[in-house]
C-alpha cells in the first residue's frame, strides 16, 4: 500500500522532500529550485493542510514526451510519474485507508471534493520535475483579481471524483519544450476546451512549430521559438494566431482585457532586463501564458491614456504561468522606466515588475520589458479588438463634443467597458438585468444574434448608459452595430433624435462613428 | 420644468447646435482628434519585424 500512495500532513519542508523522492532528485536541487519559494507563499494562501501522494500515476502529457524522446535514452528514465494532491483540511493516512475500504471516516467523497485545492504531476526527471500542475486560483473575493479563463480539472484518486478550477501549468524541461512551447501548452489548455482542438503535449507542440519553419539547427532538445513558428503551431490546431505589438501600456491592457474577459488566451512575450546595476543589461526574450488580471479598486477616477476612458486601463497586474517561476504569478504593471542595453543600443522604456532574479540574486532585480501578444483566436471571429476600439472612440469623441457644448444627457465622461463574448453570456446576462425595460429584454433575449460578439459597455460614475453590441464574425466593410441598448433612457432617445439629423449622415457617414451612429439612425 | 421638458429643450438645442456653423466645426474637430488617437494606437499595435526573428529562449 505504501509503495502505492500515502499522506502527509502539509509542509513546504515535506512537500520538498516527498518532490526529492518521488523524483528522485536531490534535495539540494530541490531547495534552489524557485518554484519551491513560489509555492511556500501560493500554499500559504490556499490554507494547504494534507498532501496525498499517488506514486504510480501515467500522465498523458508526459507518456507522450517520452515515448518521443526520453525512451531513446540509454539512461532507462521511467515512464511513471506521482502525482501529488492538495487539500486544505486535516486527515490522516487512517482516515483515507477507511474511506477507501468503505469503513466509517471521518472523511467522505463530497468532503474530500470540497476541500480540493488540486494536484502537481511530479515527473522523474532530473531537476525540470514539475509537470502538468492544475491548483485553485488565489482568492478573488473582494478584491480586483479575475481568472476568466479557468475551466475544470477532474482528478480520480482511486475512484474519488475531485474537481479543481484552474489552468494547468508545467515547468520547462529544457528538453522538449522551452518557454515558448510551455506558454502555448497553456494556453492550448483553454482554447482545446473552448474551440474542440487536440490540446498538444509539449513534443508535439515543438515538433508541429519547427515542422515547415525549421531552426537553423536540430529542434530537439529545444533551446527556444521564434514568432512564426508559434504562429505555426497555433495553425496546426485550426486556429488563427494573432499578433500585436505590446510595448504601448494602452494596447497591451485593453488587449488582456478584451480577450480574456472573452475567454480566450493570450501569449505575452518580454524582454527580460537585469536591473542589477545602474543600466540594464538585456538577457533573453521569454514567454508567458496571460491567466488572469487585476482591476484596481481603489481607483477613483476612470483611466485615459490618449483622452478616453477605458476600463481596461485600471489593470495594474496581470498574473500568467511563467513556466519558471510557477502558475498564476504575478506581474505588476507598476510603470517604472528603465534603461538597458540591446542589441548594440541603449533604450528606456517603461517595465514591469516581476518576481524573476537578477545577477545580484534579489527577487524584482529582472525586470520585463512587453514586447508582443499572440493570441490563438478561433477562425470565426474575424473582427479584431482594433475596430471596435476605433469606432467606439470617434463615437466617443462624439459625445464628448456635446458635452462640452452641455447639450448631451450625460454630463460626466464615459468609462468604456470593451470585450469579446459569446451570445450565451451575454443573454445570461441581459436576463439577469434589473435596469431594462421588459418589452426590451424579451425582445433582445429572443433575438437571433451571432455565437462571437464585441460588447462596449458604456458607464458613468458607476451606473450603465449604453450597451453597444457587434458582431465579431463579420466582414470589417460589413461592420456595424447590431444592437444598442439604453439603460439611461434619455440618452437613448436622444441619440435616435440626433442622428437622424441629415447633416450628421452627410457629416459620418464616411467615418468609423458612422458604425454606431448609423444604428440609432434607423432605429425606431 | 419637468424632466421631459428639460430633455425634449436639450434635444432641440442640440439639434439647433449640430447644424450650426460652429456645431459641424466643433464636430470635424472632434473627428480629427479621435483620428489622431487610433491612428496613434493603430501604429503603436505595428509588429516589430525584428521580433519576429529573435527566438524565445528563456
Amino acid at each position: 500500500m505504501k509503495d502505492l500512495y500515502d499522506v502527509f500532513p502539509y509542509t513546504l519542508d515535506k512537500l520538498k522532500s516527498i518532490l526529492s523522492e518521488v523524483s528522485g532528485t536531490s534535495i539540494e536541487i530541490i531547495n534552489k529550485k524557485f518554484i519551491c519559494i513560489y509555492f511556500r507563499n501560493y500554499f500559504e494562501d490556499l490554507n494547504a493542510k494534507t498532501i496525498v501522494i499517488e506514486k504510480k500515476y501515467i500522465d498523458h502529457d508526459f507518456l507522450e514526451d517520452y515515448a518521443g524522446y526520453y525512451v531513446k535514452c540509454f539512461k532507462a528514465y521511467k515512464k511513471e510519474c506521482a502525482r501529488l494532491h492538495f487539500f486544505n483540511f486535516k486527515f490522516s493516512i487512517k482516515d483515507f485507508n477507511k474511506l477507501l475500504s468503505g469503513e466509517k471516516s471521518s472523511i467522505n467523497e463530497g468532503k474530500m471534493d470540497l476541500g480540493y485545492l488540486g494536484f502537481i504531476v511530479v515527473k522523474p526527471l532530473p531537476e525540470t520535475i514539475i509537470g502538468r500542475t492544475c491548483l485553485k486560483t488565489y482568492s478573488t473575493e473582494g478584491n480586483g483579481r479575475n481568472y476568466p479563463i479557468k475551466r475544470p480539472y477532474s482528478a480520480n484518486l482511486f475512484g474519488l471524483d475531485l474537481e479543481v478550477k484552474s489552468i494547468a501549468f508545467q515547468e520547462q524541461d529544457s528538453v522538449v519544450a522551452a518557454c515558448a512551447t510551455s506558454a502555448l501548452w497553456s494556453a492550448f489548455q483553454v482554447s482545446g476546451r473552448l474551440y474542440q482542438h487536440p490540446i498538444l503535449s509539449p513534443v508535439e507542440l515543438t515538433r508541429a512549430a519547427c515542422d515547415s519553419l525549421p531552426l537553423e539547427s536540430r529542434f530537439l532538445p529545444n533551446k527556444g521559438l521564434t514568432l512564426p513558428q508559434m504562429a505555426h503551431a497555433i495553425r496546426s490546431v485550426n486556429l488563427e494566431p494573432f499578433l500585436i505589438n505590446a510595448l504601448d501600456e494602452e494596447v497591451l491592457k485593453s488587449t488582456i482585457y478584451a480577450y480574456l474577459k472573452g475567454g480566450v488566451p493570450l501569449i505575452l512575450t518580454v524582454l527580460l532586463v537585469d536591473m542589477s546595476n545602474k543600466v540594464g543589461v538585456f538577457v533573453e526574450k521569454h514567454a508567458v501564458a496571460i491567466t488572469g488580471y487585476n482591476i484596481d479598486r481603489d481607483e477613483n477616477f476612470p483611466c485615459t491614456q490618449r483622452g478616453y476612458f477605458l476600463k481596461a486601463l485600471r489593470i495594474d497586474k496581470i498574473y500568467a504561468h511563467d513556466d519558471q517561476i510557477g502558475p498564476f504569478s504575478r506581474i505588476i504593471l507598476d510603470k517604472k522606466k528603465i534603461k538597458f542595453k540591446i542589441y548594440g543600443k541603449t533604450i528606456e522604456h517603461i517595465s514591469m515588475n516581476t518576481s524573476w532574479r537578477g545577477e545580484n540574486n534579489t527577487i524584482g532585480s529582472m525586470r520585463a520589458v512587453a514586447e508582443d501578444l499572440l493570441i490563438p483566436v478561433y477562425h470565426k471571429i474575424r473582427i479584431p479588438l482594433s475596430d471596435i476600439q476605433d469606432a467606439v472612440m470617434h463615437f466617443d469623441e462624439f459625445i464628448k463634443a456635446l458635452q462640452d457644448a452641455d447639450l448631451f444627457p450625460v454630463k460626466k465622461r464615459l468609462e468604456w467597458d470593451i470585450y469579446l463574448t459569446k451570445i450565451n453570456e451575454f443573454k445570461k446576462d441581459i436576463l439577469n438585468k434589473k435596469n431594462i425595460d421588459p418589452k426590451l429584454k424579451h425582445e433582445i433575449l429572443i433575438e437571433g444574434l451571432p455565437k462571437y460578439l464585441w460588447r462596449a459597455e458604456a458607464i458613468c460614475e458607476g451606473k450603465p448608459v449604453l450597451d453597444l453590441i457587434f458582431d465579431a464574425t463579420d466582414i470589417l466593410q460589413g461592420l456595424s452595430l447590431k444592437r444598442a441598448i439604453g439603460y439611461d433612457i434619455n440618452s437613448y432617445k436622444f441619440l435616435k433624435v440626433i442622428s437622424k439629423e441629415s447633416v450628421i449622415a452627410d457629416q459620418y457617414k464616411d467615418k468609423p462613428a458612422w458604425k454606431i451612429l448609423k444604428w440609432f439612425n434607423e432605429a425606431n | 420644468m419637468g424632466k421631459k421638458d428639460k430633455n425634449d429643450e436639450l434635444t432641440k438645442n442640440a439639434i439647433k447646435w449640430i447644424n450650426s456653423k460652429k456645431g459641424k466645426m466643433t464636430l470635424e474637430k472632434a473627428y480629427k482628434r479621435a483620428k489622431e488617437m487610433t491612428d496613434s494606437l493603430n501604429e503603436a499595435r505595428r509588429v516589430d519585424p525584428n521580433s519576429l526573428r529573435r527566438p524565445i529562449t528563456k
